[in-house]
């Protein structure tokens, strides 16, 4: 029940957070500002440094792109919502672009700090069949595997002969976010067929009764 | 070319520190066996001390690991190779290596440089060894870590670096 509790409080606590940053004051950067400056205060003293990090490296491409594309709207005199002041469309851009940016970003950190109160334990003790419950445990088992094994997926990504130099150019910089982004996939991919069928197997043979429900 | 990984006191993960008491010299042409027992810190040596310190002046050399696990690298490399014109399919460890050792050969033609081959007990392979050895001994200098006697360092003049475990927490590094 305990467990059910807190389950049900970060889910509250995730929607509420989505609710005011994402709708209620998507558009005000000063409270945007103030939310992902208290997020990755509370991240920083919930993981690890290098893990912070590691995580902040992966995301600031992101979001570096993110600005670049609504600067790009705002150069190329974007105007859907017909401001007259040419100045204006290009600082309209950057303001919108930048609140998404630090939306983005918050919402990222906020989804790993909270949900990272949930441990394996709660899950299990949901009162869920475990048919169902296989899911999310597959679920935090691949989250927290991808987590442990970005740094060594890029490591080796960055070990390739041609990225082993001082300077990278912009193209070799973005192949190596891209290449990123697929080994994760191709890790996912793979770990969840592994630990999907080690799960099963697991069920099978201690949860008989369920299991044969489910057949 | 030498590599010098210097003597001192290095601290990997939390708990679990490295004190090389004497700096370590890596030569090309030279094949270096790192021993020690399991949990001595030969992996983490690579991965948090030999790397980084050869990653800081990234233009003096090649690095060409393959790691314990290979997991992660072989996702790593297969990603990679799916983005290169034309594709390459990986699909097993042979494939994995010869496909690195081809990278490195190729970009070894535009800007030559020595190579670090650092093998973290990695499976033998016919096909790996044959390679290595149709290398120059001077292009390259070969660091092995493995319990067994390796067929990368079978038949070859090999300077033995130890690991002894000190306690749970500190390892000492040495030339034996």
């Amino acid at each position: 029940m305990k467990n059910l509790l807190k389950i049900t409080l970060v889910v509250f606590i995730l929607i509420a957070y989505v609710y005011i940053s994402g709708f209620a004051y998507a558009d005000e950067l000063v409270i945007q500002i103030l939310m992902v400056a208290i997020v990755l205060l509370l991240s920083m003293l919930r993981f690890k440094r290098q893990r912070f990090i590691n995580e902040l490296r992966l995301i600031l491409p992101f979001i570096a792109t993110m600005l670049i594309v609504y600067i790009l709207l705002g150069l190329a005199r974007f105007n859907p919502n017909n401001i007259t002041a040419q100045n204006n469309i290009l600082k309209f851009w950057f303001n919108y672009g930048l609140c998404r940016a630090i939306l983005f970003s918050g919402t990222v950190f906020f989804f790993q700090y909270i949900l990272s109160y949930i441990t394996m334990n709660d899950i299990i003790s949901l009162p869920l069949s475990v048919y169902h419950k296989r899911y999310l445990i597959l679920g935090r088992s691949l989250f927290i595997h991808s987590v442990n094994n970005i740094g060594n997926l890029e490591l080796h990504i960055k070990l390739m002969p041609e990225y082993q130099k001082k300077r990278l150019t912009i193209k070799q910089w973005f192949y190596i976010k891209l290449q990123l982004t697929m080994s994760l996939i191709i890790m996912v991919l793979r770990e969840s067929r592994i630990k999907g069928e080690l799960i099963d197997n697991r069920i099978r043979h201690c949860f008989v009764k369920d299991y044969k429900e489910v057949i | 070319m030498i590599w010098i990984i210097p003597a001192q006191h290095y601290l990997v993960w939390e708990t679990f520190s490295l004190d090389i008491k004497y700096n370590l010299t890596f030569e090309t042409g030279n094949v270096y066996h790192l021993n020690g027992n399991n949990g001595s810190g030969k992996t983490s040596f690579i991965q948090q001390v030999l790397i980084p310190i050869l990653q800081k002046d990234s233009e003096q050399q090649y690095i060409f690991y393959v790691e314990q696990q290979i997991q992660s690298q072989f996702d790593a490399i297969t990603s990679y190779a799916l983005f290169q014109k034309p594709s390459t399919d990986i699909t097993s460890f042979d494939d994995m290596v010869l496909f690195v050792l081809e990278m490195l050969q190729s970009t070894q033609r535009n800007a030559s440089r020595p190579s670090v081959i650092i093998l973290d007990e990695c499976p033998d392979s016919d096909e790996l060894q044959a390679k290595l050895r149709s290398l120059s001994d001077e292009s390259y200098c070969l660091i092995v870590v493995s319990h067994k006697e390796s067929i990368y360092i079978k038949d070859r003049g090999v300077n033995t670096i130890s690991f002894n475990t000190i306690n749970m927490g500190l390892s000492e590094i040495g030339h034996q």
